[in-house]
């Protein structure tokens, strides 16, 4: 019994070892400078951009990159905040508009200039920003089934007609950027009045708001609704991957809210330049094509685009301002949305 | 002097993680009370309902189960397994399986109910009929002979003498329900929040920590009054074998069949429409088989961390009376509130993710084994050590020879449990791991994508690893059961 215990304890350890050895060089003495870069699941997994990123910049920079994640912006923010400095963070990926005035009060950033790149007209306004630089974006919109019967054009009205009766799939402001996104875009749209009646009205006709935006994908995915908060880009990923073509983006007479994704360096860095050497390959035309082709998100840089399936995709002709809002203004909005949902569900 | 200074010892690092962020927040702890009490209602809620309908199907498969005890115990067993299975697996692969099976799923409270039956009416059916057994084998013969039927034995014998102890399964499986978190957090949809989501999310969004601290000291505060409402277990272990068969019933293993092959059907039609994706599954490589080996040497660390504790607690002896309490009160910690609790104390390099893991898991597990049965147990051996230390024993000579040898095969069993959560766990890693390294992580982040079908097919791989782990720790006992014998 106890050889047995000894042979597993054994086994496992020299799987440990081999784990180590093979992740981080510790224990070949490897002196390569190690870049964290602090990144949201989704980037840093495997069919994520962040391995195809890593193994381009690891091939020039004589460096090592490590990945810490955090499963989305809100858990990467505070993890950044507990462990950053330990940890020695270098490079933030994953921030949307939302985060960056929290993300900019909690802690100082290093500034970084990318404003003069050759950006996408409409999103040229998130260039202006001190301190973070947008490396691709998405145009919000629903997501239906060609085959529901669904009308292609819709208006934020529409969405209270009987037939969509829970029927709609969003997402928890307070704990998804795509969530508070649609609460930004409502009060945007029709104005902070008559948008939180509407938002009181959305309360009795949703199907439900999931906590992050892909419980209510997988709502959507498994027919329980019929349509959802997401992406424009969303039908091309059941394209392109699965063979299917019956998704589409439904077009809102409405202007649509844009998300932006930003990167940027905290001032504690160890490794300052080679962090932004990485953003610089994020920004380059190789880096925006692998985001864009992994992440299922426009390119920032004008061109990339074009010949490939994303030049198909219909981005809407009226966009909503990309706005940065202040961290007390989202809180009290928050705390709005908050009372409204405890009402509704009393 | 030294018993009390291990009492104490165990009894600080049970709640270290609330010591941690206590003083690591610096804010006003203050809170809002409509939302807390919102919180608080939706938690008595979904617990009460979750733990009634626990209890009323737990009952009716109970019946099944006593119907086959003496005289089938071939389907018996197959029947103890099937009430396991939602218990065993991990969590991310019941909620597959229900959400997919139930058109419309209602998320929500009635959800979040229907996601705890589902996963626990198996065991509340076991917990009932060991019960029965234990409880009702004398006089359900006496009311045998006098041809009471049986109906009438449940309602004048059957039910009054079992009161106690379904009150106590009630409780149980309230305070479970009260604290659980990754089930109200996905099938809540925000409808549903309850006090452990709503700990999560002030823990998430706000930079200032304290009301989160505040929100757990409540629900650690209503979880004691909760435990101490009802009767405590009493510790009885040996089982008379009188034959209850005529008190079961067939529609108990009718009910197991149906829900469980609903929950099979369900979960293989999400593993079908995985299949179309399986060529995807080529851009891991290697790293499925890395994932795996990491998942089972977590699950290996977490168990010798579990025994290794469960050892250190038998080597009290007699549990000091506070402790008693204190463990008896304290059933379920709050998750976020650990996990953070650690995150803000030990070093964030990835490879403590080895011991960050497992001491999490151990200090949200053990308050729930030691009220399952692992603490009545070591209570009975009381009279057997008091009469070894009048003789004149020592605290280590009672503990290698009386307590540990008693105590060893239920540790293990309860190690083994923890264990195989840990296998199929990706909400409490994806706190604490800075990346993707075990199985659950991956199918997590497969599900935060647009590749859930893939995600339904790789959760296969993660019931595989946790049914590895539980049968390794079996196979452990087995071996060792059989080397003391011979």
């Amino acid at each position: 019994m106890k050889h047995f215990i000894l042979f597993l304890g054994f086994i496992f350890l020299f799987l440990f070892v081999s784990h180590v050895n093979k992740n981080q060089s510790l224990l070949t003495g490897d002196q390569k400078p190690v870049i964290k870069v602090f990144a949201y699941s989704s980037f840093t997994s495997k069919w994520g951009p962040g391995p195809q990123l890593k193994t381009l910049f690891e091939q020039k920079c004589n460096c090592i990159i490590e990945f810490v994640e955090g499963s989305d912006s809100g858990i990467l923010l505070q993890r950044l905040k507990v462990e950053g400095q330990k940890l020695g963070a270098d490079l933030v990926v994953g921030f949307d508009q939302f985060d960056l005035q929290k993300a900019t009060v909690e802690m100082s950033w290093r500034a970084l200039d990318f404003s003069k790149i050759d950006a996408d007209s409409q999103i040229k306004a998130a260039m202006k920003n001190e301190y973070f630089v947008p490396y691709d974006w998405g145009v919000l919109s629903f997501v239906a089934r060609k085959s529901s019967g669904i009308s292609m054009t819709l208006s934020l009205d529409d969405l209270m007609q009987t037939q969509f009766a829970s029927k709609i799939a969003l997402q928890d402001p307070r704990t998804s950027s795509v969530g508070l996104q649609f609460l930004m875009w409502v009060l945007k749209v029709k104005g902070e009045e008559e948008g939180f009646e509407y938002i009181k009205k959305m309360m009795k006709q949703v199907h439900s708001y999931s906590p992050s935006w892909s419980t209510a994908y997988g709502l959507f995915k498994s027919e329980q609704v019929d349509i959802v908060l997401s992406y424009v880009t969303s039908p091309l990923f059941h394209q392109i991957e699965e063979k299917n073509s019956d998704f589409v983006a439904l077009e809102m007479i409405e202007p649509q809210p844009l998300q932006v994704e930003f990167a940027g360096i905290p001032s504690f860095c160890g490794n300052c330049e080679k962090a932004e050497e990485f953003i610089n390959l994020m920004m380059s035309p190789e880096g925006q094509k692998i985001l864009m082709e992994k992440n299922y998100m426009l390119p920032v840089l004008k061109n990339v685009r074009t010949g490939t399936p994303f030049d198909s995709v219909k981005v809407p002709f009226r966009l909503l301002e990309i706005e940065f809002p202040s961290l007390t203004q989202v809180e009290s909005i928050l705390v709005k949305w908050s009372e409204i949902r405890r009402e509704a569900s009393l | 002097m030294q018993r009390s200074l291990l009492g104490f010892a165990i009894l600080l690092f049970l709640i270290s993680p609330v010591i941690f962020l206590l003083f690591s927040v610096t804010g006003g702890f203050q809170i809002q009370i409509d939302e807390l009490l919102w919180a608080v209602k939706n938690s008595f809620f979904q617990s009460f309902m979750s733990a009634f309908f626990c209890l009323f199907f737990g009952f009716i498969a109970a019946l099944g189960l006593i119907k086959t005890h003496q005289h089938r115990p071939a389907i018996h067993a197959v029947l103890v397994v099937l009430c396991l299975i939602p218990q065993f697996i991990p969590v991310v692969v019941v909620l597959i399986s229900v959400m997919n099976g139930l058109q419309p799923f209602p998320m929500g409270l009635p959800g979040i109910i229907i996601v705890h039956v589902v996963s626990y009416f198996g065991m509340t059916a076991i917990l009932i009929q060991n019960q029965a057994q234990e409880v009702l084998s004398q006089t359900s013969q006496a009311a045998q002979v006098i041809g009471s039927s049986r109906f009438m034995f449940y309602r004048k014998i059957g039910f009054p003498l079992l009161r106690k102890d379904l009150i106590l399964i009630f409780t149980y499986l309230t305070a479970v329900f009260f604290s659980s978190f990754s089930v109200p957090l996905i099938v809540g949809g925000g409808r549903g929040t309850t006090l452990e989501v709503l700990i999560f999310e002030k823990m998430r969004l706000s930079s200032d920590w304290s009301p989160a601290v505040i929100l757990s000291l409540v629900q650690t505060a209503l979880l004691f009054v909760l435990s101490f409402l009802a009767i405590k277990g009493r510790a009885k272990f040996s089982k008379q074998q009188a034959s209850l068969s005529w008190l079961g019933s067939y529609a108990g293993v009718f009910l197991i069949l149906i829900i469980m092959a609903a929950f099979f059907a369900s979960f293989a039609s999400a593993v079908v429409d995985g299949l179309s994706q399986i060529g995807n599954l080529s851009i891991y490589g290697t790293d499925l088989i890395e994932a795996f080996l990491a998942s089972l040497f977590l699950a290996f660390l977490t168990y010798s961390a579990v025994m290794g504790f469960l050892f250190a607690f038998c080597g009290l002896g007699r549990v000091p009376h506070y402790l008693d309490t204190f463990l008896n009160g304290y059933i379920a910690p709050s998750t976020a509130l650990t996990c953070f609790g650690l995150l803000v104390y030990f070093p964030a390099d990835f490879y403590w993710s080895y011991i960050k893991i497992p001491l999490a898991f151990l200090l949200l597990s053990l308050p729930s084994l030691y009220r399952l049965g692992w603490g009545e147990k070591l209570k009975s051996l009381d009279p057997q050590i008091q009469i070894a230390r009048s003789l004149g024993a020592g605290s280590f000579q009672i503990l290698k020879k009386i307590t540990w040898p008693q105590m060893k095969s239920h540790s293990r069993f309860m190690s083994g449990l923890v264990a195989t959560w840990v296998c199929g766990d990706f909400a409490i890693s994806r706190i604490l791991s800075t990346r993707d390294f075990t199985l659950g992580l991956i199918v997590e982040s497969l599900m935060t994508s647009y590749r859930l079908s893939l995600a339904s097919l790789l959760s296969l791989l993660l019931i595989l690893a946790s049914g590895l782990c539980f049968f390794i720790v079996l196979g452990l006992d087995y071996v060792d059961n059989r080397k003391f014998k011979n």
